[in-house]
């Protein structure tokens, strides 16, 4: 995996030393530069060097921002926990009683309206989406502060003590900054979140459905459990299983439309230094990014696996 | 589409004539499914016609006319180049539609000789190739389509080649699944005891009855191609600004949006939602035919 995102970064077009050096620096000391951040090296030597430092928690120093990627990364990444997490708590509370209400009554108005959500969620594009809201909320209704960053200039941000903003306000007894942080959050979490309710609401439908056909409901309905019952006691613990891995693919969803949102909300998360790290040829940057995102990924999908031995004993070994 | 129908005839047309019939009365039965292909009908003429049919050329700037709002003589206004929308709406059908089109058969095909090669020889060929599709589907797919297009080179042909290999696994998966399932059948026997060497077998009577579950695939995959390509060109990794793809004429917008020129970006997002919607439209309605109980 280190290999790919290596690999990939540095085969990138352009050199990070334009980026680096003035327009005005003479080959000596562009070469100065290329020795001091070890881009003279062979390329297995610079793979080598940059494994070794992962090990040690070193991701290499950003070309742009002169950090270390890995405090870039750490600096960024409250903002972006924030924005995704909201949005799939958000996602996840609307979108899977949807569902169950969907497959429960099946043929009714709720189900119809989930296959529509299913399928409108899943292709309106969530910059677009951004755009048209952001046009709606703030242009045309001033209902929202202006789509920039976290928290308006005027606000005293909350001591850090999370990085989450919502949480630290909460902490620190700050109304003022606890509504104008969630004024901020707002429209970007309701884009994430209508995506991300889509594909969950859809999940949890056919799953629900699947099991109320399945032979232990139906003993159950020719017992004359009431229906009621049937549903909460028996189907929804089934049900909800391939809902979780759902959501860890979801999250990974989220993670890559962070970049799309962030960068339109100006937003200081993950995403937008990713974008600004690409523009850059930043390869440090770039590479710590798809990395840290992919292992958030991963992490994500191992608490999945726990979540499903919790609430399948058939998975314990 | 099972084994044994496929047994009994020629396994090289078979499948494929019955997918058609089944697709045709899928069609009359199913109105949701027919307004799917519908739209990508339309998006699909549009786009060969777009030459014919747009009445301004799409790169053609016109500061005198910027950011005219829709009204007579602009169907969908202008951009801030004074640009005419919809002219460029009409072609970026024909670059969306084929930047879906080539991404979807370059996975296409990469992934189902993978699964094929993989599922057919076993062994450490299996190993290797599919532990490839491990690490490829560890990474969010956005991302590492990101890191693909920003590696290669923003612009058109590697914008398609980022897509189409986040999405190779998928379609590899699916072909050694249904391979190792098919590889047993009386009929693949049959035609090794016939004396075919293995590439014959695999290619000419295995593989063609793999690729059902392939085509419904394909055609979910072609609306996620279209997001993801608008998605990459919106933030400068697939097609460049002035190119009328629909993605690039969302970001030439942005910067408007907040002085009221909503139509900017409106119009071309419209039309993405609208194909993608069509896509999965499409291949909602096929999953379904394949899977009766879904009915």
């Amino acid at each position: 995996m280190t290999l790919v995102t290596f690999v990939l970064t540095r085969v990138l077009p352009g050199s990070p030393i334009d980026q680096i050096a003035s327009p005005m620096s003479t080959p000596a000391q562009r070469h100065a530069l290329m020795v001091h951040y070890g881009l003279d090296r062979p390329l297995w030597e610079q793979y080598a060097t940059y494994i070794l430092g992962i090990g040690r928690g070193d991701l290499g120093t950003s070309f742009t921002t002169s950090q270390p990627v890995a405090r870039d990364l750490e600096r960024f990444f409250p903002a972006t926990l924030e924005l995704t997490t909201a949005a799939i708590v958000i996602a996840t509370v609307i979108g899977v009683p949807l569902g169950l209400c969907g497959a429960v009554r099946r043929g009714s108005w709720v189900d119809h309206l989930v296959r529509i959500i299913a399928v409108v969620g899943v292709a309106l594009p969530i910059f677009w989406l951004s755009l048209v809201l952001i046009y709606l909320m703030f242009y045309s209704w001033h209902l929202l502060p202006a789509p920039i960053g976290r928290l308006s200039p005027r606000i005293t941000p909350p001591r850090v003590i999370t990085g989450l903003l919502l949480i630290d306000s909460l902490l620190g007894r700050d109304g003022v900054a606890f509504a104008d942080a969630a004024g901020h959050l707002l429209l970007p979490v309701t884009v994430l979140a209508f995506a991300a309710v889509a594909p969950l609401a859809r999940i949890t439908r056919t799953s629900t459905l699947d099991v109320l056909s399945s032979p232990h409901v139906q003993v159950t309905r020719a017992l004359g459990i009431p229906w009621r019952s049937i549903v909460w006691k028996y189907a929804f613990r089934n049900a909800m299983l391939p809902v979780l891995t759902m959501l860890a693919i979801v999250y990974g969803f989220l993670l890559g439309g962070s970049v799309l949102v962030e960068t339109l909300f100006a937003w200081p998360g993950l995403g937008r230094y990713a974008f600004n790290a690409i523009s850059g040829n930043d390869y440090p940057a770039v590479q710590g990014f798809i990395l840290y995102a992919t292992l958030i990924y991963i992490a994500i999908f191992i608490l999945v696996d726990v979540l499903y031995a919790v609430l399948d004993p058939r998975v314990q070994t | 589409m099972s084994a044994p129908r496929g047994a009994v005839a020629t396994p090289a047309t078979l499948p494929v004539w019955t997918a058609a019939a089944d697709a045709i009365d899928l069609l009359k039965r199913n109105p949701i499914t027919l307004a799917g292909a519908a739209v990508i009908v339309v998006v699909a003429l549009v786009g060969l016609a777009a030459p014919a049919i747009a009445p301004y050329d799409p790169l053609t700037t016109n500061p005198a006319d910027a950011l005219r709002p829709p009204g007579a003589g602009h169907l969908m206004g202008t951009d801030e180049f004074g640009e005419d929308i919809w002219s460029r709406v009409l072609w970026g059908a024909r670059i969306d539609l084929a930047i879906a089109l080539g991404a979807v058969v370059v996975a296409l095909v990469l992934g189902c000789v993978i699964g094929a090669v993989a599922g057919f020889w076993g062994g450490w060929i299996d190993e290797v190739a599919m532990r490839s599709m491990d690490v490829l589907q560890a990474f969010p797919s956005f991302i590492l389509a990101m890191g693909i297009a920003a590696a290669l080179g923003p612009n058109l042909r590697n914008l398609i080649l980022a897509i189409a290999l986040i999405n190779v696994a998928v379609y590899a998966r699916l072909m050694r699944a249904r391979l190792l399932v098919v590889k047993h059948a009386l009929y693949a026997t049959a035609a090794r005891g016939a004396g075919n060497p293995p590439w014959r077998v695999l290619l000419v009577h295995l593989m063609p009855n793999c690729l059902t579950p392939i085509f419904v695939q394909s055609s979910l995959q072609s609306g996620w191609a279209i997001l993801t390509a608008a998605g990459l060109s919106f933030i400068g990794l697939g097609v460049r600004i002035p190119e009328p793809e629909w993605g690039v004429m969302v970001a030439i917008g942005v910067a408007r949006i907040t002085v009221g020129a909503w139509w900017v970006s409106f119009y071309p997002g419209l039309c993405i939602a609208l194909a993608v919607m069509g896509f999965n439209l499409i291949g909602d309605g096929l999953q379904d035919l394949l899977d009766p109980q879904r009915r």
